[in-house]
Parts: C-alpha cells; sequence; structure tokens
C-alpha cells in the first residue's frame, strides 16, 4: 500500500468503495466521498464529539479512524438511525420534543453517542447519562434538554422494547 | 486540523509489523487505536513518514488471566475491553475503574492499553496502574530479542518511554494483587473524561492487628512520569492504618512531589490536591481491606 489506499466499507447498509489519501480520515471519507454530511466536524483532534459515529456498533469519533482503518467494516451515521419509512428513531423522536437543540451542530454527535450508551444502559439514571454524554460538547450550552431528552428517549426504547415482545 | 500525508501499512503479525518498522526507519510509527497519534497528528505536532497498523494483529489482543489470579494483556487490546472483562474485575478490579476515567467510552472503544502505555503521558491512567501495580512490559524488535522492562523503569520523561523506535510491545504483565489489599483511585480533573489534573492509586495490606504490612502510592500529574513516592510509601509500614496515618501520608506526598504550574492549576493547588486524594485514595484501600482468615 501506500500514500492513496482502497478502502470498502458499508455505510449505512450500502457498499461504498473509493480510492483515497490514507490520511483521509473516516469523517472526511463520509462527508467527501459518500455525500453524507450529517456527520459534523467540529474540533477535527477528538475533542468535541460532533463527528461520531458507529463503527461496527461502538461509537467513535470518525476524526480519529483513517477511512482506510474502517475498511471492510461497517459504519451507521445520522443519516441511517431513522426508519427505512423515514419516521424518526425513538431517540429522534425524544431528543425533537425535549428541545434538545439549539444550533443543532453537535446534534448528530449526540445521537450517535446515545445510541451506544442506551443500548448498553437502558435504564440510566441521571448522573450516568451526564457522564456518558460527557464527551460532546454543546457550543450552545444546551446541556440541560440534551440530557432530559437522553432520558426520555430512554422510556421510549425500553416501552418499544416491551412492544415488541 | 488535518493529519499531514503519509503511507499506509496493514500488519499482519507481530513479526510483519516488526519487519516492516526495521525497514521503514525511525520516521515510521506503529498505530493501534490512534486516540493520542492521530490527535497529535492534527496538530502537527508528529508528521510519521508511515504507519504500520497493528490494531489487526489477533496475537496483540489477547487478555489471559491464571489461577493465581496474574493478568497478561496483549498491547492492542482495547481499553474499552479490559474495562468491561468480567475476569479482570474478579482479580484487579482497581484496573477497570482507573480504566474508566480514561477520556470518555468512545475514546475507549478505539483507545489501547499499549497505545496509552508507550504514548507514557505522565497524567494518564494507565501508566499510573502500571506503575502502581507493579506491572512488566515485554517488548521485541525486529531481531527477534525480547525485554522485560518494569514499570519503574518505562517511563522516562513526559511522552517519553524506554522504548526503541523499532521496539514494539507485546504485552503488559501484571502480577497477581496481593491476597486481602484493599485498593483506593482517586482522581481530579475539570470535567468527568479530561486529563486528570492529578490522580492516586493505592493499596494497603494489613496485618491481623490493623498495623501496615505493606502500603503503595502511586501519583499521576504530579511530574513527569507517574510516581512512587518512597517516603511516603515507606512511612505507611509497621504503622496503625487509619485517619491520622493517611493525612501524614498526604502531607507526605505533597513535600515529596515538584508538580508544574498551568492554567489548570498552581503548583501550590495541585500539592494540596495530591494531598487530599492520597488521603481518600487511602481511605477507600483500608475500606476494601480483607483481613485474611
Amino acid at each position: 500500500m501506500g500514500d492513496r489506499v482502497e478502502v470498502e466499507l458499508v455505510v449505512n447498509g450500502v457498499r461504498r468503495r473509493a480510492t483515497v489519501e490514507a490520511r483521509k480520515t473516516l469523517a472526511d471519507f463520509l462527508r467527501d466521498d459518500c455525500r453524507l454530511t450529517g456527520t459534523h466536524l467540529g474540533c477535527e483532534h477528538g475533542v468535541c464529539g460532533a463527528c461520531t459515529v458507529l463503527l461496527d456498533g461502538a461509537a467513535v469519533r470518525s476524526c480519529l479512524v483513517f477511512a482506510v482503518q474502517a475498511s471492510e467494516r461497517e459504519v451507521q451515521t445520522i443519516e441511517g438511525i431513522a426508519a427505512e419509512d423515514g419516521s424518526f428513531h425513538p431517540l429522534q423522536e425524544a431528543m425533537s420534543e425535549c428541545n434538545a437543540f439549539q444550533c443543532g451542530f453537535c446534534t448528530p454527535g449526540f445521537l450517535m453517542t446515545a445510541l451506544e450508551f442506551l443500548r448498553d444502559n437502558p435504564d440510566p439514571s441521571q448522573a450516568e447519562i451526564r457522564a456518558g454524554m460527557s464527551g460532546n460538547l454543546c457550543r450552545c450550552t444546551g446541556y440541560g434538554s440534551i440530557l432530559d431528552g437522553v432520558h426520555l428517549a430512554a422510556a421510549k426504547l425500553r416501552d418499544g422494547a416491551r412492544g415488541q415482545s | 486540523m488535518k493529519p499531514p500525508p503519509f503511507e499506509y501499512v496493514r500488519a499482519e503479525s507481530i513479526d510483519d509489523a516488526l519487519a516492516t518498522i526495521s525497514e521503514l526507519g525511525d520516521d515510521a510509527k506503529f498505530l493501534a487505536g490512534g486516540q493520542s497519534l492521530v490527535p497529535l497528528m492534527a496538530v502537527r505536532l508528529s508528521w510519521p513518514t508511515h504507519l504500520v497498523d497493528i490494531a489487526g494483529v489477533a496475537e496483540l489482543s489477547r487478555i489471559a488471566v491464571t489461577d493465581s489470579g496474574v493478568v497478561t494483556i496483549g498491547a492492542a487490546t482495547l481499553q474499552r475491553t479490559v474495562e468491561r472483562s468480567a475476569a479482570i474485575a474478579a482479580v484487579c478490579p482497581v484496573l477497570p475503574e482507573a480504566i474508566s476515567h480514561i477520556g470518555h467510552f468512545p475514546i475507549r472503544n478505539r483507545g489501547t492499553v499499549g497505545g496509552s502505555l508507550v504514548h507514557g503521558d505522565p497524567a494518564s491512567e494507565l501508566p499510573l496502574c502500571a506503575l502502581a501495580l507493579d506491572a512488566q512490559l515485554r517488548t521485541r524488535r525486529a531481531d527477534g530479542r525480547e525485554r522485560v522492562v518494569d514499570a519503574r523503569d518505562f517511563f522516562v520523561g513526559p511522552l517519553m518511554t524506554d522504548l526503541e523506535a523499532d521496539e514494539l510491545l507485546l504485552d503488559v504483565r501484571i502480577p497477581a494483587w496481593p491476597s486481602g489489599a484493599g485498593w483506593g483511585f482517586q482522581e481530579f480533573s475539570r470535567r468527568s473524561g479530561d486529563f486528570a489534573i492529578i490522580a492516586v492509586l493505592t493499596m494497603l495490606r494489613l496485618a491481623p492487628n490493623g498495623t501496615v504490612d505493606e502500603g503503595r502510592i502511586a501519583i499521576a500529574g504530579a511530574g513527569p512520569t507517574p510516581l512512587r513516592p518512597p517516603e511516603a510509601e515507606a512511612m505507611l509500614a509497621g504503622e496503625r492504618a487509619g485517619e491520622t496515618l493517611f493525612v501524614r501520608a498526604g502531607a507526605q506526598v505533597a513535600e515529596s512531589i515538584e508538580p508544574h504550574s498551568d492554567i489548570h492549576g498552581s503548583v501550590r493547588f495541585r500539592r494540596q490536591l495530591a494531598a487530599s486524594l492520597t488521603e481518600r485514595a487511602l481511605a477507600d484501600a483500608h475500606r476494601r481491606v480483607q483481613l485474611d482468615g
């Protein structure tokens, strides 16, 4: 391999192939090559969490993963969480109901972080939500409503899980 | 904020990784989770010509726990895997607790145990654990030579370790936790997940009469590497465990360290913090002590 590399990965269920610079981050690959601009870049060195996506189901900073490192793996972005008919994921519904955003720039990263957080901890305490979301920054400081949104989403997802069983 | 150009090589095995790095020379680096290296590249403090990706080398991401409680963790094991390992929690619960303070869970989802050790940040948790737990680090070079380095000798300065450029950390071995010993871990940072301003890890083992058989104090954020203040540790042995002793040990720690001053805190603040956190971590260890029999 060299400074240009072949990558092939599955993004939101769609197989994507490209030849990119080795230094291209997964975040830039998603935005530039896949045209999935829902993944936002804030700090570009791992501090703000705006670029969080799921890599094989695990929340990661896509600015700290090279696209080539994600090759042959599955990525889920904010564009991939609604149902096929376009109806919102319960997490999206909950965040919307709680006005859990101001400018909305940090929102995709918060949602992708919350997806893994709630999968691991379906009934979190307020303190656990606060700690779980602490890796994401909101420059509007809209944290109160964001934490409320995650709390409501936990309840909706638990209800949904009960409804299915 | 984009990383500089480099050539990428994916290593298939330990031997492959070592052969590649020795061929490429000093400006090539190993890449595992990238949670420390990629930010350094993004802010152009690191400019490797080649990255040799070892994240997929299965031999480097194994956890083994023996019946006697000796833990061996492969260098490329994810921090999150150790944090969630029931086998490790059963024999060395302080390790998952300390790891839970590294960054945030999306960082621990990518960050590796070896990556944090070889990065050698004096305020980070895994070097502190390695030092406190008397860990041994096993390394190999391209010519096949292996070394076992005590954690005490591994960290030589801020972001500096004893590792050569063509030397790969294979695994870290943590001796069995002493029978009946209690542990304490205390960290202060400005925000959950931020780098520690001061972190302290303690161990206490008591004689049946309540005096200290063995006591350890390790501290991060108080100097160029994690530290074991010898005077404070020596002060514990043979003394009756309790608040009076812990306050004295905290004061001794504060006196023996030479912390730096920066925007996050003055030297005086760091000394006071070190004293308080040492007291608390010793009290936690005391609470967790189980007397044998």
